[in-house]
This record gives C-alpha cells, sequence and structure tokens, in this order.
C-alpha cells in the first residue's frame, strides 16, 4: 500500500499535524533552540550529547504540545523537559565517574590578585566554565545556569529546582562563590 | 608636613583608580576580559555558543517520523 493512498484512508484528525501546529513549533525551536542546546552543553559537557539531548527534548516538547496551554512561560517549560532530561542522562552515565562531593568551606580560600572572573582570551571561555562547572556540585550548576538566563526569574528557578526562592537565593550565593573559586583554579 | 592620604579605592574591587586604570590597559593590551559576575560570564559563553545547524532538520525529520496525534474523543472511546 503506498502512503497515498494510506493517508487518504485515514481520518483528517490523524493525518499530518495541522500546519499552524508546525508552524507554531517551528517558531518555539527558532525563539529557545539556542539557550536550551546551551544548557545541555553545560550540563553535560560534551557537544555531541548536547545535541542529542536537545533533540530529544523537543522531540519530548513535540509530543506535549498540544496539551502545552501556555500556562508555564514557554522556556520554563522547555528547561523543564531539559532539565529531567540531563539528570536522567547524568545519572545513568555521568555521574559514576564524577568527582567525589567537596565540602562548601573548600572554596572560601580563593586566591587574591586579578578578578577570579577575568579571561585572557574569550575562545578559552567555554573550555574554562566547563571545567570549573564539573567540579561543583549538581544542584549548584542548576541554578548557575538557570538564572543567567535573563527571561528567567528567581521564582521560575525555584519552581524549576522543587525549592523555595529564598532556597535559591542562599544557595545561590553559595554556588557563586564556589564556581568563582573553582573558575580561578582554572588559569 | 603630613603624609598624603591613600587615594580612595573601588569598593568593588578594593583597587585605586591608577591600578583600575592599569588592569584595564594590561587587559585591552593582552584582549583579555573581566566580567563583574558569575552571571555576565555565562551570557558571554552562551553568545558564542550555538546549535549545530543541522539539528534544526534532524529534529523536523524525527518529528516527520512521529506517529500521528488522535483526536481527544478517540483516545476516550478507547478507555
Amino acid at each position: 500500500m503506498n502512503s497515498t493512498a494510506a493517508t487518504a484512508t485515514r481520518p483528517p484528525e490523524e493525518a499530518a499535524p495541522p500546519a499552524w501546529a508546525d508552524a507554531a513549533f517551528g517558531a518555539l525551536y527558532a525563539a529557545h533552540a539556542r539557550e536550551v542546546y546551551y544548557l545541555c552543553l553545560r550540563l553535560l559537557g560534551d557537544p555531541a550529547r548536547a545535541e542529542d539531548a536537545t533533540h530529544d527534548v523537543f522531540l519530548r516538547a513535540w509530543r506535549g504540545f498540544a496539551a502545552f496551554r501556555g500556562e508555564a512561560r514557554a522556556r520554563t517549560w522547555l528547561y523543564r523537559i531539559a532539565l529531567n532530561h540531563c539528570r536522567n542522562l547524568r545519572q545513568r552515565w555521568y555521574d559514576r565517574a564524577r568527582l567525589p562531593h567537596v565540602e562548601d568551606g573548600f572554596w572560601t580560600e580563593q586566591a587574591g590578585g586579578d578578578s577570579p572572573l577575568r579571561v585572557l582570551e574569550i575562545k578559552e571561555l567555554g573550555q574554562r566554565i566547563q571545567r570549573a562547572l564539573d567540579t561543583l556540585p549538581a544542584e549548584y550548576r542548576e541554578l548557575l545556569l538557570l538564572v543567567a538566563d535573563e527571561q528567567l526569574s528567581y521564582q521560575a528557578a525555584a519552581d524549576l529546582t522543587d525549592q523555595t526562592v529564598d532556597a535559591v537565593r542562599g544557595k545561590l550565593h553559595r554556588a557563586r562563590r564556589a564556581f568563582v573559586a573553582a573558575f580561578a583554579q582554572t588559569a | 608636613m603630613p603624609p598624603e592620604p591613600d587615594p580612595p579605592r573601588s569598593r568593588l574591587t578594593g583597587r585605586t583608580q591608577a591600578e583600575e586604570q592599569t588592569v584595564a590597559g594590561r587587559a585591552q593590551q593582552t584582549g583579555a576580559r573581566e566580567f563583574g559576575s558569575v552571571e555576565e560570564l555565562f551570557r558571554a559563553d552562551r553568545a558564542q555558543v550555538a546549535p549545530p545547524p543541522h539539528l534544526e532538520h534532524r529534529v523536523r525529520a524525527s518529528l516527520a517520523q512521529e506517529p500521528p496525534r488522535q483526536p481527544w474523543w478517540r483516545r476516550w472511546l478507547r478507555r
């Protein structure tokens, strides 16, 4: 049976997705793909895995697109899918080889001198950020990446990580210090 | 003659104005860049990271292979 015949016998509701859905989803991809890919890249630490994860995130988003009513903002909705997907992936293969958790006190000793957030070459930035992020607890990584997005409020970050805004503020304070110390060590 | 008072220091970096200029000049010479916050650092990083161009095509190809969605009433009748 050829595909034309199959489509012809199928009820119209079961045919290909309507054009509006296709166009709306295309717009969703265009508006958020960069941020979703960046989140996946820095959470997983590998461009190929980030590409696969971003693909899977948008596929899952498509499956839930009809149910998405816009109560949550699209960015928050996509981030939730991405966070859950990356957490599952990391649990499966990455956390086994991760560095042991380091106590917070370790990060309070910082080197003086120049600003610890100074980089000599902008092209080295990604590698240094990744190396520093990889040493942090998963929760710190996620919070730092979420609040770096200007479109995301502290409330949204709190919702995405299932905690209160006050808890987010407190953890962010420690996460920033931890990151700055780790980043300085990558120089 | 009393000693001259220390020049005022930046509350943010703790450096004097002259020291700030030296650091800025050194940064300009080497092409270095200094970020005011961790968030700013991440945003600069994100600005230079783009998803692979073929990813959109890959997503669209996968969407085309997704099974068609049934209308709600048909899913409801099958319960």
